[in-house]
């Protein structure tokens, strides 16, 4: 690999070796393969943005960016050096820095503290700090790259926007004196004021001279207005590397979906719509400060009822409030007539509301538990002895015997401990706590995460029997393709308000642009 | 409680191995179900071939009486451990119960001192439940505080000396052979065995129990309801810690202050060398006799060898970080709340 790349340096003689270079990267998750063979260049002086849908490959790419995940396949080079993937540590003295939502500040510290945090000046007589020199260099950084910020704030006591700022003015410093800094910014508007952005944007293109950047955004315009370059990422592999000026919204969105959608693959043909228009559940004017706000949400019997919304949007904080694991500031909820204004996962659970949340090995699994403990908890009160407080195990080997052939576990074995088993089967686990008892109302939360393919459409024709049952469903994806494949009706959240409602019956689709258009 | 998912691919995908696993993951595994007989095996062996005397009635006896004891002090350490958490305050406790008995008898009779003894303890229990829960401190600074402050009030009860008092009930009722050749306290163990195995494995209680230690956050979502949970088990740890205070008392026909004290890190010993893992979710009460005499028959063949008790100590410090090292779940180092 390193041959190949020398070669195209010593080709363009006059061109220095880019700031990145990724060449062939491939990792795999199990089942899902995160990662294809992906290419990327970022030169420096270049600010390129990296789009793409959730679960296309943009977290995988970053995190081999930093250091985080050692990909299987492929190198990385920096400013034509071999980098040490999977080492955190050496791609940071590589050059490489990360500015993301869950910011490296030392609160307590102020702000050239900070930006000299771990490479301090010191006399080299006495080995004392020099703050006097650091202050007056932390300045002019701050001068030079037009950053109205005293720095010798409390980092503390900055809004989060100027946090942002700072970080990014630590990565240049940091890097100073060497080829160059890389600065990977992860979804660094989100949270952001127009205003805000605004102002990271200056930085930026103030920055960039000296600078490499890859913007990773799923606000398409900032993109467009921003960078340079911009590189589309379709499940695992970079599908497109082109010039911002040749390229429209419409475009990118395009480039996003990639592939066609197979009515075969989401068993339109079983698609019932709502079985009545009576009203399953109905969330009224719901509030959740920093999630959402006046959201209004009906579900009628038998009906799939689909939330999109890119990350942020509150469509899994909708859900999760519906299940009772995030308490409602405002609003109500009724369910088959029943009305309340704070609620409990238990009280959810009573009003026969079945919750299926998003990350399965944090919120819903007992690993060093079987596959029979684990689908019988959610049980327990069928499974009781009729004479006696004790639990009937013939039952429960009964309950959970005929849910293991239901969702097709492999293999059929409920001794076996959760945590051995692949992640679709898992995931079949926790559906099998929703499957046995009619629930009027299920609330899937990204059912098909992590799940390869196969276990995937399993899951779709679990989907569609509970819709046929009766149950209504409410349903929130990281595919735009999944979730209008599988509902009847698609509720689009921007910044946590309900901006329209999409019909979604079998025979009329509407197409992914069309929706995504509304995000 | 957040439920951004600001980062899809982290913690979501299957299969993502998990460092520093591998072969102790795989030991693990059979070391829990296996390890706690074989040990008890080679330690008989080797005591018996060291020293023929150790199989002896007496010695026999003596492991019943002492394990009786540890046993039920472990018992009483186990329900919270198997939440998640972990109870320091068990000896303390079980020493409370003792010198309450002790304290008690005299005054009011043996039986009624035995209720307030098994009062008292349970409300322990329920306080250091009640701040776990409400003051969100870890389990294990709450119950050492606590620990501290028992010993406090039995040295306030005691006036820092043995208590005196009539002990023909107690007597009896602890180490009277009523099967011949078995002291009741081991009979007592034993039934407190039996019904906490049933209570965790076939109770509604118990799974919930489980599923706490298991994940907590799952168990939250799956309309578990944890805080009760967290309370039952600390009141059971409480409960059978003034049994275990009881037994004490009993055998030493003392109320003896700090008396218990000593063997808060045998019986935590006892737990994880049973096979119950400190990160919680995995193990039982059954594991938990396993292990207690695994603990008592090493200590007894160390006493009838005449091997130093400052040996000794050091012998249990290195098993229970051993028994740690073997049981707990790496995925979660540092998650004992």
């Amino acid at each position: 690999m390193s041959v190949t790349d020398s070669g195209r340096a010593g080709a363009g003689a006059a061109a220095p070796a880019p700031a990145v270079a990724c060449i062939g990267l491939s990792k795999r998750y199990g089942a899902v393969q995160a990662l294809d063979q992906a290419d990327l260049r970022i030169d420096v002086g270049e600010v390129v943005g990296l789009v793409g849908q959730n679960g296309a490959g943009k977290s995988t790419l970053v995190n081999i960016l930093c250091g985080v995940v050692a990909p299987d396949e492929g190198t990385v080079t920096i400013h034509g050096r071999p980098a040490a993937t999977g080492h955190p540590r050496a791609m940071a003295d590589a050059g490489i820095a990360v500015v993301s939502q869950e910011q490296s500040l030392v609160e307590q510290l102020t702000v050239w503290e900070n930006v000299y945090l771990g490479r301090e000046l010191t006399d080299p007589h006495s080995g004392l700090l020099r703050r006097v020199a650091m202050k007056v260099g932390a300045a002019a950084l701050f001068e030079r790259l037009e950053i109205g910020i005293d720095t010798g704030a409390l980092v503390s006591d900055l809004p989060f926007a100027s946090r942002q700022l700072v970080e990014i003015a630590r990565a240049i410093h940091q890097s100073d004196g060497k080829s160059g800094a890389i600065l990977v910014l992860d979804e660094p508007t989100s949270g952001l004021s127009p205003r805000e952005t605004e102002v990271l944007f200056n930085l930026i293109r103030n920055a960039s001279g000296d600078a490499a950047f890859l913007f990773v955004s799923h606000v398409l315009p900032d993109i467009l207005s921003l960078c340079s370059r911009v590189v589309v990422c379709t499940n695992g592999r970079v599908v497109t590397d082109r010039e911002v000026g040749d390229v429209t919204e419409r475009d990118l969105h395009e480039l996003m979906i990639g592939r066609a959608r197979s009515a075969d693959y989401y068993s339109l043909d079983r698609q019932g719509a709502a079985l009545s228009d009576e009203r399953v559940l109905e969330l009224v004017d719901g509030q959740k400060a920093g999630a959402f706000e006046s959201v209004h949400l009906t579900v009628r019997r038998g009906e799939v009822v689909g939330l999109a919304g890119i990350i942020g949007s509150g469509t899994s904080e909708v859900a999760a409030a519906i299940a009772g694991a995030l308490p409602l500031d405002a609003g109500h909820m009724t369910v088959k007539g029943q009305t309340r204004r704070r609620w409990s996962v238990r009280d959810a659970i009573a009003l026969g509301i079945r919750y299926l949340p998003p990350e399965r090995r944090r919120d819903a699994l007992f690993p060093h538990a079987s596959v029979s403990r684990n689908i019988a908890i959610s049980y327990l009160g069928d499974i009781r002895m009729a004479k006696a407080p004790l639990l009937d195990g013939s039952r429960e080997s009964k309950l959970v015997g005929r849910l293991i052939k239901q969702i097709g576990l492999r293999p059929p074995d409920p001794k076996r401990l959760v945590g051995e088993l692949s992640g679709g089967n898992q995931q079949k686990v926790v559906f099998a706590r929703l499957l046995a008892d009619g629930c009027a109302v299920a609330i899937l939360d990204n059912p098909t995460r992590g799940v390869d393919v196969g276990t995937r459409e399993e899951i779709y024709a679990m989907v569609r029997e509970l819709a046929a049952s009766g149950t209504g469903v409410i349903l929130t994806s990281e595919s735009i393709e999944e979730l209008i494949g599988l509902s009847d009706r698609l509720v689009v959240l921007r910044s946590g308000a309900v901006v329209t409602e999409i019909p979604a019956p079998a025979a009329a689709k509407p197409t992914e642009l069309e929706v995504l258009a509304c995000m | 409680m957040t439920m951004k998912t600001s980062n899809p691919s982290a913690g979501a995908l299957p299969g993502t191995p998990t460092p520093g696993g591998g072969l102790l993951d795989g030991a693990r595994k059979g070391a829990r179900s296996f390890l706690p007989v074989l040990a008890l095996v080679v330690l008989f062996a080797f005591f018996s071939i060291m020293r023929p005397d150790f199989l002896s009635v007496a010695s026999f006896q003596n492991i019943m009486r002492q394990g009786a004891f540890l046993a039920l002090l472990a018992l009483a350490g186990t329900t919270a451990i198997l939440t998640g958490a972990i109870d320091l305050s068990v000896a303390a406790n079980a020493t409370l119960g003792g010198i309450l008995v002790a304290d008690l008898t005299a005054l009011i009779g043996i039986w009624p001192a035995i209720l307030v003894a098994l009062a008292a303890c349970s409300v322990v229990g329920l306080i250091n439940a009640l701040v776990v829960i409400w003051l969100r401190v870890p389990s294990f600074l709450v119950t050492l505080g606590m620990l501290s402050v028992l010993d406090g009030i039995s040295n306030q009860i005691s006036g820092g000396s043995p208590i005196e008092f009539p002990t023909s009930t107690i007597n009896t009722l602890v180490n009277k052979q009523s099967i011949p050749g078995v002291p009741n306290a081991a009979v007592i163990a034993v039934v407190v065995v039996i019904l906490m195995t049933v209570l965790v494995f076939l109770t509604r209680l118990g799974r919930y129990v489980m599923a706490v230690g298991g994940n907590e956050r799952a168990a939250l979502l799956a309309g578990i309801p944890i805080n009760k949970v967290k309370i039952a088990s600390f009141v059971l740890g409480g409960l059978i810690a003034a049994i275990a205070g009881v037994v004490f008392t009993g055998q030493a026909l003392n109320g003896v202050p700090e008396g218990a004290d000593p063997s808060l890190l045998a019986s935590i010993a006892a737990i994880v060398v049973g096979g119950t893992a400190l990160s919680g979710g995995v193990g039982g009460p059954h594991r938990t006799l396993l292990g207690a005499l695994v603990i008592i028959v090493l200590s007894s063949g160390m006493d009838i060898m005449s091997i130093n008790p400052y040996v000794e100590s050091i012998v249990y410090g290195l098993v229970v970080i051993a028994a740690v090292a073997v049981t707990i779940d790496r995925r979660r180092y540092g998650a004992i709340r």
